[in-house]
């Protein structure tokens, strides 16, 4: 075979080659979508597991006409809040911030959060639980620049301080039940982000680890207890918005 | 949601992965001539010319291996030109010379660079195959009767052999196994293709009447071993691929030493195909001309995704580091509730694509591995290989595509 033979192109191999590169490619897109459609799918479910878990737990309220503080055990819902929190941050990463189907997980979440809260408040109110709630409002990076640190730095407390529990919100979510935690607190629509009410106390702006330290020492024992940690997590629900 | 950087890493590994599918199918359709099986054995005179610069601690292990080789000896003629050097090599050179009077042959001539001793050989030479070898080389002892075979078809003018590493040590040599190992399966590719693009300096034979007709090497940038690959493609002289004809070389020990040949190499190929812009003429020059387009093309994509990698890479360590300070280096809280935790699986085609490639270049290796039955143990070097070939390759195109736009002149020897 002379080299110009070999070199001469065969216009139906480089067909093939881009048919097959053709296939592969759509193969990778296509476990792509498999692998994301699974993680929604895990999603429903384990936004279903926590709605079942809150709905049974305030029938236990109804029926004894009292909180069962016996038996009450808080942080298996509060692990189940955010290991939902961990997979829908994962899910908006994939499918975009934008997704209208993100977004409505993400209203879902945003309810959940707020039962979650109504019952711990019912919780520490009737069985005396010495729990310190954070109410985050966060929004995305070009509204709220310091968002992601106050996330990081909310995460890094919860961690520290068992008795933490922090809830965060899209400040911008279209949200009736969110506007009606807005209302009670008398946030207004124009509020310096990132907003933060550390029992009905709010803090406008982002506020350094000291400083949030330096408050929460007003409401709970600073000193970590870390034998009984029940954070177990490594996500903490306002990741949502990194 | 596709942001336009993803779209450029989708094209650019579309293209990777075009390449390598076209790669494949070719090594499968040509499976049975990926070694020449010869009848009948000949054995035409061969000259082999060794250029020397300062070779005097090298000059030993390549004489002696050509001695070596399984070759008739009387059919054999090694001239070793000794180009102004400043130390003892032509001494050396001499006394090899006294001891085999028959086969060595010793020039000496003021220092003018690789290409003018190469070209001094070759006018002493009387074989009817001629050839270069490097003085840090070592030369397999089939080698030369392997690579002879290929000239049996008349068509062959030039036969290049399949390089390795000489007992790499360190982590570098490592790397540059691997590469040549991977390179060996691709040349062979090419070959099938007609495609060669470079008569690899430590050795390559030429049929002596091709030489003629080709003329003297050049300067050509300091890469004349590329420069005579691409006039011959340009006369559509046959370059044929002697897989299983071996030689070894001796890696870069530093990453300066790297840095300066990779280079001189890339540098080379950017101005020697600027000298050869007719290769690129599809209708021309067929695969060649789509094989080079896509190295040229190749080098943008890989510059700009190892770019972007590399921003990602430092955006993440600056955000770490922006985190532990948030906290005031307070690290506590995870280490006493430490857990490992499986990071969520929610990949994006980009990294299933990109993972893919990882995948076939690492079928490359093992083909290479294999066709040139290698029996080294490669998981460390692999692995190396794959952390740091891509930024380091990137980085030797940038520096490249730089000195060749601005015409800086780089200091050899």
């Amino acid at each position: 075979m002379t080299n110009q033979q070999a070199k001469k192109i065969d216009w139906q191999k480089y067909l093939l080659v881009l048919f097959f590169t053709g296939l592969i490619f759509t193969l990778g897109f296509f476990f792509a979508n498999l692998i994301s459609k699974k993680n929604l799918e895990s999603l429903d479910s384990l936004q279903q597991n926590l709605r079942v878990d809150i709905l049974s737990l305030e029938t236990q309220f109804s029926i004894l006409n009292q909180t069962p503080c016996e038996n009450l055990n808080e942080s298996t819902l509060t692990q189940e809040l955010y290991d939902i929190a961990q997979t829908l941050t994962s899910v908006g990463n994939n499918v975009g911030k934008d997704n209208p189907y993100y977004l409505q997980l993400k209203k879902y979440y945003s309810i959940l959060e707020i039962k979650h809260w109504l019952l711990l408040q019912r919780a520490k109110k009737e069985c005396g639980l010495p729990l310190t709630f954070i109410i985050y409002f966060y929004a995305d990076k070009k509204t709220c620049p310091d968002c992601d640190n106050q996330g990081y730095i909310l995460t890094h407390l919860r961690r520290k301080y068992p008795d933490l529990r922090v809830y965060s919100f899209d400040f911008n979510l279209d949200l009736s039940a969110l506007d009606a935690l807005k209302s009670i607190y008398l946030i207004q629509p124009n509020e310096t982000l990132p907003l933060m009410i550390i029992n009905k106390e709010a803090l406008s702006g982002f506020q350094s680890k000291d400083k949030l330290e330096n408050i929460l020492s007003k409401y709970i024992e600073t000193t970590p207890d870390d034998e009984t940690s029940t954070s177990t997590s490594s996500t903490s629900p306002n990741d949502i918005d990194l | 949601m596709v942001t336009t950087i993803e779209i450029f890493i989708y094209i650019g590994i579309f293209f990777a992965l075009y390449f390598s599918v076209f790669i494949l199918i070719t090594a499968i359709e040509n499976k049975k001539r990926t070694y020449l099986k010869s009848t009948k054995q000949s054995f035409p005179l061969v000259s082999l010319v060794v250029p020397c610069f300062n070779e005097a601690h090298n000059l030993d292990m390549v004489v002696q291996s050509l001695l070596n080789l399984n070759y008739p000896k009387k059919q054999l003629e090694i001239i070793i030109i000794n180009d102004g050097s400043k130390d003892a090599t032509f001494e050396k050179a001499k006394a090899w010379q006294k001891k085999y009077p028959a086969i060595i042959k010793t020039f000496s001539k003021p220092n003018g660079g690789k290409h003018t001793a190469l070209n001094l050989g070759f006018e002493k030479a009387k074989g009817e195959i001629v050839g270069c070898v490097d003085a840090d080389c070592t030369v397999e002892k089939n080698a030369i009767l392997r690579m002879v075979n290929h000239f049996q078809d008349k068509e062959t003018a030039i036969v290049v052999s399949t390089i390795k590493i000489l007992n790499p040590k360190n982590i570098l040599e490592g790397i540059q196994y691997v590469e040549y190992i991977i390179s060996a399966f691709f040349k062979k590719v090419f070959g099938f293709l007609g495609s060669i693009s470079v008569t690899s300096g430590p050795l390559t034979l030429f049929r002596a009447s091709a030489l003629k007709e080709l003329g003297p090497y050049k300067k050509a940038h300091q890469t004349e071993d590329l420069e005579i690959a691409f006039r011959a493609q340009s006369k559509d002289m046959k370059i044929d691929y002697a897989l299983d004809a071996i030689v070894y070389t001796l890696g870069e020990k530093t990453m300066k030493g790297l840095t300066k040949q990779r280079l001189r190499w890339r540098r080379g190929f950017l101005l020697n195909l600027r000298d050869y812009p007719g290769l690129l003429n599809l209708k021309k020059h067929g695969n060649l001309a789509f094989c080079l387009a896509y190295n040229t093309f190749g080098i943008l994509i890989s510059v700009s995704i190892t770019a972007y990698s590399l921003f990602r890479l430092f955006n993440f360590v600056f955000m770490k580091i922006n985190q532990a300070v948030l906290i005031n280096f307070d690290f506590n809280p995870y280490l006493a509730d430490f857990r490992f935790v499986l990071p969520h699986f929610n990949p994006k085609p980009t990294l299933i694509l990109s993972s893919l490639c990882l995948v076939v270049m690492l079928g490359f290796l093992l083909l290479g591995k294999k066709l040139t039955l290698d029996t080294t143990r490669l998981k460390e070097k692999a692995l190396f290989y794959l952390l740091f070939y891509a930024f380091f390759n990137a980085m030797w195109w940038v520096m490249a595509g730089w000195s060749a736009i601005f015409k800086r002149e780089l200091v050899w020897n």
